[in-house]
């Protein structure tokens, strides 16, 4: 058997936590390693983290058993933590007792109306039960107070997004690229809610703002596909003379030189049958879509 | 008298007595005998692309040989076909193979712009290989929530506009889990103006006389043993979706044949 190197484990369980990132599996496994097999004494204070970690990613994945051992050991080291108490919520929650859930979940909050996380779980069961409309209004009761969340702006954008309210979730999206007028995906995902939210106004602020996404990311594909697409529909639709032909059309030309160079690059250190075939489909489909105006 | 229970039967929230007249003379008028055969390469790709993405909405395209569907076609009913020549999308009875499935998103899949895009490259891919957009499948977000979404609706009524028989899959995730599988998808199709889910769908036909649209695997103990296996692999590593290609362009999302190589042609060969 190979020994188990608990530095790493601990230091890519923390990497985790930082991070956010979604892993139950990978957490599981450290986790219930390093529980089962006595390591927990050499995490110092950190252990209290990892059962937290831990207990959620057993949520996750179903491991009940382990679940169960890190939230006992946790209520007996903090009978009456109300992060303690979250995580009780959230065993209800993965049982199906949404509603006892809930009558948790106020219960903190009448002893303190700020508490976060309580906030965010409550929100979660509403979507949980289907209560996309009860979400959104708790979501935008919480953001009057706590504006710089990000998350949960997005949250919110993607709840929107369900029942096609395209200028709302655009608002988030302009909260957000406030917040942070740096991170591309703020640019990429604002410009493809305009672009849905179809008229030549929005197409043209969509088209600034993939050509945005181009400037802070360079080569950024998903954002030459919006040039692209963009340019395009704009052209097909000169007849108001409002628009500048020459310039769209240049970026037009720019992206797809931009696109089969990209691809190009990529193709040239491959080889095999469905390489040669996916490159021919992109290759067509640039043709295909410059001769379409 | 027969078919009107069923009707009744089945669609117990429109039993309004005016209504219920109106959808009766529409059901006779489009009863249509349709035979779906799902590939087991569309069903497994659809079911990984699901597992690969346990916390989001995924959706994808279906493809469907209609070659194969016109063959048969001409089997069951020469005069017929001759005569519907000017019209191969109206073809009421006959068997529609779902070969394959594309997967798009898992990020967002209620913005149209990527749709768009990988929407027209499907199309190149479709015509180089005979085949054809036939539907549309979609796995949610929450475990239990077996509705095709608004957004979903409106991609399939799309598809539905070119092709007057088509699908939409929508996956239930209860279903999937490896040690206990099921057939994990609920078919809607569209009738009386709206997608509605066919709870009977993989029923055996002898408890479902009235129904005209049929649904079969190609290959049932494969399609569902497959994939289980290959979730226990882990396979659905290997799969990926246009949102990963546009991440990393060197992934390959329209022919997914690493996860074709490992599960089907390995099984091949093992036969």
């Amino acid at each position: 058997m190979s020994p188990f190197y608990y530095k790493t484990a601990f230091e890519t369980l923390q990497e985790l936590r930082k991070s956010g990132e979604r892993n139950p599996e990978l957490v599981v496994t450290l986790g219930g390693k390093i529980i089962y097999e006595g390591y927990t004494g050499k995490l110092g204070d950190e252990v209290w983290s990892v059962y937290e970690q831990v207990f959620i990613a057993a949520l996750d994945y179903r491991n009940d058993a382990l679940a169960e051992t890190c939230l006992e050991r946790l209520e007996k080291k903090f009978p009456k933590s109300p992060r303690v108490k979250i995580l009780t919520g959230m065993k209800l929650e993965a049982e199906d007792k949404l509603d006892e859930a809930l009558e948790l979940y106020d219960e903190i909050l009448k002893n303190d109306d700020s508490n976060i996380a309580t906030i965010k779980r409550r929100i979660a069961v509403f979507k949980a039960k289907g209560q996309d409309q009860r979400a959104i209004e708790a979501l935008t009761h919480y953001l009057d107070a706590f504006y710089n969340d990000a998350e949960t702006w997005l949250e919110l954008s993607s709840l929107y997004l369900n029942y096609h309210l395209y200028q709302q979730a655009g608002f988030c999206l302009e909260e957000l690229i406030l917040l942070q007028p740096q991170n591309h995906l703020y640019h990429l995902k604002y410009a493809e809610i305009l672009y849905t939210n179809d008229n030549i106004t929005n197409i043209n602020l969509a088209l600034k703002e993939f050509c945005r996404v181009l400037e802070l990311c360079e080569d950024h594909v998903r954002a030459l596909y919006g040039v692209k697409l963009c340019t395009s529909r704009l052209l097909n639709l000169s007849s108001s003379s409002s628009i500048d032909f020459k310039t769209i059309s240049d970026l037009n030309s720019l992206a797809s030189e931009r696109l089969s160079k990209v691809y190009s690059l990529y193709s040239k250190n491959k080889v095999g049958n469905s390489n040669n075939e996916l490159r021919q489909i992109i290759h067509d489909w640039l043709n295909e879509s410059d001769k379409s105006y | 008298m027969n078919v009107r229970v069923t009707v009744f039967d089945r669609y117990n929230d429109v039993t309004c007595p005016v209504t219920g007249t109106v959808l009766l003379l529409f059901v006779f008028e489009k009863l249509k005998m349709v035979n779906y055969v799902i590939h087991t390469k569309a069903y497994l790709k659809i079911i990984l692309h699901a597992c690969k993405h346990p916390f989001s909405n995924v959706n994808g395209i279906l493809l469907g040989d209609t070659s194969i569907n016109n063959n048969k076609n001409n089997k069951n009913s020469d005069n017929s076909n001759e005569n519907d020549n000017n019209d191969d999308n109206n073809d009421d009875n006959g068997q529609i193979a779902i070969v394959d499935a594309v997967p798009l998103f898992h990020h967002w899949n209620t913005l149209t712009p990527m749709l768009e895009i990988g929407l027209q490259q499907i199309d190149v891919y479709a015509e180089k290989n005979n085949l054809k957009v036939i539907g549309y499948y979609h796995a949610n977000e929450r475990a239990d929530d077996n509705r095709l979404p608004p957004f979903g609706q409106k991609i399939a009524s799309k598809i539905y506009d070119n092709f007057n028989n088509a699908i939409a899959f929508v996956v239930q995730n209860t279903k999937i889990a490896p040690e206990n599988p099921e057939i994990a998808i609920l078919p809607y199709t569209f009738k009386e103006n709206q997608w509605r889910p066919d709870n009977k769908a993989f029923s055996s036909p002898t408890n479902n006389e009235s129904s005209s649209l049929f649904f079969s695997f190609e290959n049932s103990h494969n399609a569902i043993d497959l994939t289980s296996q290959s979730i226990k692999q882990k396979y659905f590593e290997y799969l990926y979706d246009f949102d990963e290609h546009l991440e990393n362009i060197e992934v390959d999302w329209l022919i997914n044949s690493k996860v074709v190589d490992l599960t089907i042609a390995k099984d091949k060969k093992g036969n």
